[in-house]
């Protein structure tokens, strides 16, 4: 089973032809073929796009033509891919994002996503798309996350942010500031700091994960003075969260949690409450490798935290160093 | 040498809680020689606390005592203290707070802001004070009171350097004092303020409020407000989504950032956490700024306290009073 497990591919969804997608990943693919151990990979996307971005880049591997059982080739020459349809060369043009080319990267996600609950991927990475774009093309398309728990049937997901020190999940992601204190509630804290602790003991062998939770306010509220939430909302979901035997703590100041004890985090994880608290921390410290991480799917979901970058895409600029984590935190998280 | 003299600021460290490390750190700045280079720098307190800081770590300088300002000799490997003379031997103990020291440090605050009214100083310091000092003192409620009205705080770590609209507010009630006039308002002071401190068009970053800065306050009230500021001739850019700009500042794209909460600039500044941050107070015609850390009242008194923090503030202060830009060296 064990070597199964292993045989089995990481697969990764192309993004937008368009964009940077197949850039990052052929050069990620070239930098992790010269490691000690190359991961097994599978693009999903379109074989002449993947060729073309692979002309211009030069000196990474060749990317030839895969399907469903046949072996998958060592990453130090060659690199499979798997053909979802066939792009009309206008639809790979660098920087001209298209309908086609958006149908195209939701299809990609959809069979990367269907080939890894089957089980016959151990983890998926997903290259960038546009939404605009997948929109555009007719589909209904909030995000990467919506509809990977649309297709798993999950219900309760959170984002996840990896860096190369530290890990944080959000508990609310994309909406104004002037929103969050009303999102917030006792039952979403609590659920994000449970999915978070299962993550890190299921996927990183974290036999006891300490979760350091943030508190919404300048200094936490400093008991109440500015701010109740700490005291009505997050306080009583730590609480919760110890009830169940997790190690969670805080509500933490939010200017002072990320500071370092001895050189490290006095957390294996933090909870933070919205967007920008979390990855304001993550990107002062941790900039070129950060890795997004769905949690709660039934499957391992990384991508890296760049968008398609039309502007830059074709003229070979693109730095692969978030792609490459991305892919080595998918093959750490679905090795245990 | 003696005519350089006249040209360098005088700048007041005022010492801080004497109970505290404050005494401590100011007394090695000075002893380090280099505040002297760039300024003519006086000690405001107690000069009991500064002896015994002194003797503790054997820094060799002597003390010349002053009642005002032009008694002030800047001799070598000498400190000049100004001493209200308020506090007596046992009015407070080492390492501990108590109102006597609360009471002094805030008639030491309040000299140092009349002497730089009057322009007797170009600037001063604030070494670490203990809050449950001046509450026992009765003189505030909260370390917020110590800020002058109409103020901001501008804190520099490293090469990122922030100025956020407001301070210790809860977030539910941020994103309404984050109007196009406040914003705008803001950018105008920055630009303005470090202009007189020596840097010719300083180029300013303006962060969003919402993620990717892509929502409704940052469309209309963030993006109009630095439209207008652009217009006036001032090098600004914004909104940028706030988890990118503190990035870009680190890595020098801006000489300043206005941002729309305590939190967001914060949180970058102390992850970033470089040696020898600190705060000025913008919206003064002097340079008044603050050390970042506190009284660390359990090493009081043992020679074991770090000075580079209070050494970065005496220099910067010394430079921005003088027009000549920020300290360039940071770790």
């Amino acid at each position: 089973m064990a070597s199964r497990r292993q045989a089995r591919p990481i697969v990764i969804s192309q993004g937008d032809p368009a964009g940077i997608g197949a850039e990052v990943i052929l050069k990620a693919a070239a930098t992790l073929s010269r490691g000690k151990r190359a991961p097994r990979l599978v693009v999903i996307g379109d074989i002449a796009a993947m060729r073309a971005a692979a002309d211009r880049i030069g000196n990474v591997p060749e990317p030839i033509e895969w399907h469903p059982g046949e072996a998958i080739p060592s990453l130090t020459r060659r690199i499979a891919v798997m053909s979802i349809g066939k792009l009309s060369p206008s639809a790979y043009r660098p920087g001209k994002p298209s309908v086609e080319g958006g149908d195209a990267a939701y299809r990609y996600v959809v069979e990367a996503a269907r080939m890894t609950m089957r089980g016959d991927a151990r983890a998926m990475v997903t290259a960038p798309i546009s939404k605009e774009w997948i929109n555009r093309a007719g589909h209904r398309f909030p995000g990467h996350s919506e509809l990977l728990a649309k297709l798993a049937r999950t219900r309760l997901w959170r984002m996840m942010f990896v860096g190369t020190e530290l890990r944080l999940a959000l508990v609310t992601v994309h909406i104004g500031l002037a929103r969050v204190p009303r999102a917030l509630s006792i039952e979403k804290v609590f659920q994000t700091i449970m999915l978070l602790a299962a993550h890190l003991r299921e996927r990183l062998d974290v036999r006891r994960p300490r979760i350091g939770v943030l508190g919404l306010n300048p200094h936490a509220g400093e008991n109440g003075l500015f701010g109740d939430e700490e005291q009505r909302i997050i306080g009583p979901a730590i609480e919760r969260a110890r009830h169940a035997r997790i190690a969670a703590f805080g509500p933490l100041a939010p200017d002072t949690a990320f500071g370092r004890v001895e050189g490290k985090f006095r957390f294996d994880a933090a909870v933070a409450m919205y967007h920008d608290q979390g990855l304001i921390a993550l990107k002062t410290l941790d900039f070129d490798h950060a890795v997004n991480v769905t949690l709660g799917l039934p499957f391992v979901r990384t991508s890296p935290d760049h968008g398609t970058a039309f502007d830059i895409a074709g003229c070979n600029r693109a730095s692969a160093s978030s792609m490459i984590a991305a892919i080595d935190y998918a093959g750490r998280a679905s090795a245990v | 040498m003696a005519t350089d003299t006249r040209k360098r600021p005088i700048i007041a460290t005022m010492i801080g809680d004497p109970a505290g490390v404050g005494p401590e750190v100011s007394a090695k700045a000075i002893a380090t020689g280099e505040p002297q280079q760039l300024s003519r720098p006086i000690l405001i307190g107690d000069t009991r606390a500064i002896e015994a800081a002194i003797a503790k770590s054997k820094l060799g300088i002597a003390i010349q005592p002053i009642r005002s300002i032009d008694e002030a000799r800047f001799e070598e490997r000498t400190v000049v203290v100004l001493d209200t003379g308020e506090l007596h031997a046992g009015d407070y103990q080492t390492g501990e707070p108590s109102a006597a020291a609360g009471r002094a440090v805030v008639r030491w605050i309040r000299l140092a802001d009349r002497l730089a009214e009057a322009r007797a100083i170009d600037g001063w310091i604030m070494g670490p004070v203990d809050s449950t000092s001046l509450k026992l003192a009765g003189e505030i409620e909260s370390i917020d009171d110590l800020q002058p009205p109409n103020t901001w705080m501008f804190r520099i770590s490293g090469p990122l350097r922030v100025a956020p609209i407001t301070e210790h507010i809860r977030i539910r009630d941020v994103p309404q004092t984050v109007t196009k006039e406040a914003v705008l308002n803001l950018i105008r002071l920055v630009d303005s303020t470090m202009r007189r401190w020596g840097i010719a068009a300083p180029r300013i970053g303006v962060a969003g409020l919402n993620p990717h800065a892509m929502f409704e306050e940052d469309k209309e009230r963030i993006a109009p407000a630095v439209n207008e500021a652009k217009q006036a001739g001032i090098n600004c850019r914004g909104p940028i989504s706030p988890d990118s700009i503190f990035r870009m500042g680190l890595d020098g794209h801006f000489d300043a950032i206005v941002s729309m909460y305590h939190d967001q600039g914060q949180i970058a500044l102390k992850s970033a956490a470089f040696e020898g941050a600190c705060t000025i107070y913008l919206g003064l015609h002097f340079v008044r700024l603050s050390v970042p850390h506190g009284t660390a009242m359990d090493i009081a008194g043992q020679g074991r306290a770090q000075h580079l923090s209070m050494l970065a503030a005496m220099k910067t202060a010394a430079l921005l009073a003088a027009g000549g830009g920020f300290l360039k060296e940071f770790r």
